[in-house]
């Protein structure tokens, strides 16, 4: 059978030509290679930084191996990199989680608590709550703007 | 002109592509990603678009996002201010995806795009939810002036509005504001009846005929506070969406009698009731608004959308009992039209440009706005494949396929372009022998592995479908039901002695794979000028049988998108015990496929719905 080239609508939409698993394997190393090029020369700034600045030998080198053999891993030992990965993003995630509700929640009592009392106290009614027995209708205007400018905002 | 719409970031994202006023192609992100109701980024709609277009990623003019962040996110602001204390954890869960993305839509869009390949224009519009749903409804109508109504659970602030649509204009005239809305009220009745929200809805709509309606009056008593003109205001005593993570509370569980269904657990009579008695007070509200939106705007014809638009026996009531001559419904009824329509206002109302309208046909080209696969490319993949099959010429296609059908076969139907919306519409979709007696339970149990109530869906004849059911009008999308001819109903005269229930496994008629347990079904009729092979296809099956008519439900599985490629289709015909899959002009007999083996289930990579 004659070579058959995919047509643009096809190759956007459905890659069938290459192989998955090999697209996907090649994606993840890659991705797995960039990542290491980055964080260890990070890590090894880290490491300079502890000798140089603090003083700390024992702690400069811990950090210059693991950051190594994290690097070779991913190079080497791409299921031993991938383990490791895990481990950091999943340690990541759980921080991020605990740093959101260390800045959340008093940020949702200091912005919402005094602005719920101040509506009570007011008597006023933001989310139209309460029923109204004496309106004969719910639905409210709509200013039905059609400028180009309403269209433009975000609000 | 060439105007990109997006809707992302809530549920269903969805890109669509609008060329001087055209829609040349539009796409659900789910049917690419094969994640179900996907909502990030639509990144392969979008590419797909631009290719489908065939333009240049910097050929693009404009383009529309479906809603207004920033009010949504005032809105939510808002709510809290108005239940703090309570409210904590709901903020928690919504507040960090705000801050990471959804305020930062255009920077969003722009480096989307970036990785599509795809330059940013220097328009960018943002037109209301509704205002986009009202646009998907109307433009593409065929009326030059209608009523528009859009009902669904919430955009910015809205929850349902009435517009009016004159020409090129739209003006949204009336709105109904969060939490009061119908979309959240039938939402939480599917939260309690234990099926997911924003996915369960319709599974509620079929539950729903083998209940009474004993708690209307609870509800109308309860729940909310209802007006002649179809406005109302929930009874959020009874609600959880306001503070929680929960659709409803302890104080609803004991209006109903105990606690909420667990998903997946024994379907008891007290979810039917509940599901119809919802169904029933919806239907109300809807007619109730029609009528409203009848009297404000002095219309003949409506245009619907908006998630709750999808709720067909509404929709059929509508018609039926409803002021207006004739309804048109937005086929991707839900936020994925929301990315036509914000597309066609940046047209219409933006750049001021004229729209015609003959009051007969519509401009959505029978929702077929996806991609199409050639025949060589189908020979090609199934060559590289080695998988068996047979080309059959132009004259054998439809009889053959007919032949197959008519041998109690299920068959798996792809050909043409992909559906835009929920509804397969006879590009990709699984039809089988209507008149079948073993066929709804044959599809339910052995190729959709879902819940055995499930109705089936038929596709008739245009011509013919005032033969099978109590109808006049085409019904291209799907989205009416009707009831099926009474002459053709078996054992309709006892519906009164025999509990609903246990009608499940009577033969209701001479179409018994498409009559559900109330003896209504959901029409789909196909025309020759939208879908001429799939027409051709009933009209081979109807010289064959005498029955211009078949099941059709979508291809694939449950909690699995539906298919867009001939690999999807390929991979879900060998997964499931479907007999033969037609793949463009190629038939494929499961008989003579290669073995087909996975290294994992594949049940895993799909999340129930």
């Amino acid at each position: 059978m004659a070579e058959f080239e995919q047509n643009q609508v096809s190759k956007t939409t459905w890659n069938w030509t290459a192989s998955e698993d090999e697209d996907v394997a090649q994606k993840t190393t890659s991705h797995s290679h960039k990542k290491v090029l980055i964080t260890t020369p990070i890590a090894l700034g880290i490491a300079f930084f502890v000798y140089r600045v603090l003083q700390h030998t024992t702690m400069a080198c811990i950090i210059v191996g693991i950051s190594l053999f994290i690097a070779f891993s991913a190079f080497v030992m791409p299921s031993v990199y991938r383990s490791i990965d895990g481990f950091f993003q999943k340690l990541a995630h759980w921080i991020g989680i605990g740093m959101t509700w260390l800045l959340l929640v008093p940020a949702f009592f200091i912005l919402f608590l005094p602005g719920r009392i101040f509506f009570l106290l007011r008597g006023k009614d933001p989310l139209r709550l309460k029923l109204l027995p004496d309106e004969s209708s719910y639905w409210i205007p709509h200013p039905g703007v059609t400028r180009e400018e309403h269209y433009r905002r975000q609000h | 002109m060439n105007i990109l719409g997006i809707s992302a970031y809530y549920h269903d994202s969805a890109a669509t592509l609008v060329r001087d006023g055209k829609i040349i192609a539009a796409a659900q992100e789910e049917r690419f990603t094969r994640k179900k109701h996907d909502s990030n980024f639509p990144a392969n709609a979008v590419k797909y678009c631009i290719a489908e277009a065939g333009i240049a990623g910097h050929e693009l003019d404009a383009i529309a996002f479906y809603d207004k962040p920033i009010t949504k996110f005032a809105r939510i602001l808002e709510t809290y201010m108005g239940v703090a204390p309570k409210g904590l954890e709901s903020f928690m869960m919504a507040l960090p995806i705000w801050l990471k993305e959804k305020l930062w839509i255009p920077l969003q869009i722009e480096d989307s795009l970036a990785e599509c390949g795809v330059e940013m224009p220097d328009n960018l519009y943002f037109p209301e939810h509704h205002e986009s749903h009202a646009a998907s409804a109307f433009y593409p109508s065929p009326y030059q002036n209608a009523a528009i109504l859009t009902v669904d659970g919430v955009g910015e602030w809205a929850t349902s509005t009435i517009g009016h649509g004159q020409g090129r204009e739209i003006r949204i005239l009336k709105e109904m504001r969060f939490p009061h809305s119908l979309g959240l009220l039938y939402s939480a009745f599917t939260y309690f009846t234990g099926f997911k929200v924003n996915s369960g809805e319709y599974k509620l709509m079929g539950l729903a005929p083998y209940g009474e309606p004993k708690y209307v009056n609870e509800i109308y008593d309860h729940l909310l506070d209802l007006r002649d003109d179809g406005s109302f205001r929930l009874n959020m005593d009874y609600f959880g969406y306001l503070s929680g993570l929960t659709m409803t509370n302890d104080k609803f569980a004991d209006l109903f009698g105990g606690p909420a269904r667990a998903a997946e657990s024994d379907i008891s009579q007290r979810e039917m009731d509940l599901a119809r008695s919802v169904q029933v007070v919806t239907e109300d509200i809807v007619l109730k608004m029609a009528t409203h939106a009848k009297e404000v705007t002095g219309e003949k014809y409506l245009c619907l959308a908006g998630g709750v638009a999808l709720n067909c026996v509404a929709n059929g009531r509508l018609l039926r009992e409803g002021p207006f001559e004739d309804v048109w419904i937005q086929p991707a009824a839900g936020d994925a039209g929301g990315a036509l329509g914000a597309a066609l206002i940046a047209w219409h109302m933006v750049e001021e440009q004229p729209r015609s309208a003959d009051n007969k046909n519509d401009s959505m080209q029978g929702s077929y706005l996806g991609p199409n696969y050639t025949d060589e490319e189908v020979e090609a993949f199934i060559h590289a494949r080695g998988y068996k099959a047979r080309k059959l010429s132009n004259d054998e296609w439809a009889p053959t396929i007919a032949k197959v059908m008519a041998e109690e076969n299920v068959v798996g139907l792809l050909q043409g372009r992909m559906e835009f919306g929920p509804r397969a519409l006879g590009g990709r979709s699984i039809i089988g022998d209507a008149r079948s007696k073993k066929m709804q339970s044959t599809m339910n149990l052995k190729i959709k592995y879902r819940e055995s109530f499930r109705p089936f869906a038929p596709s008739c004849l245009e011509e013919r479908v005032s033969d099978f059911f109590e109808q006049d009008r085409p019904s291209p999308y799907m989205l009416l039901v009707a009831p099926v001819k009474k002459e053709r109903c078996i054992g309709l005269e006892s519906t009164d002695t025999v509990p609903i229930r246990d009608r499940i496994h009577q033969i209701r008629s001479d179409v018994p794979g498409i009559t559900h347990v109330d003896y209504s079904a959901r029409i789909q009729t196909v025309s020759h000028d939208t879908n001429p092979r799939y027409y051709d296809l009933i009209k081979a099956f109807e010289d064959l049988t005498g029955y211009g008519i078949v099941i059709n439900t979508s291809f694939n599985v449950r909690g699995e998108p539906i298919v867009c490629t001939p690999e999807d289709a390929y991979r879900c015909f060998m997964r499931t015990e479907m007999d033969y899959l037609v793949l463009g002009s190629f038939l494929l007999s499961k008989d003579e496929q290669p073995e087909w083996s996975e290294q994992k289930d594949w049940r895993e990579d799909f999340v129930l719905d």
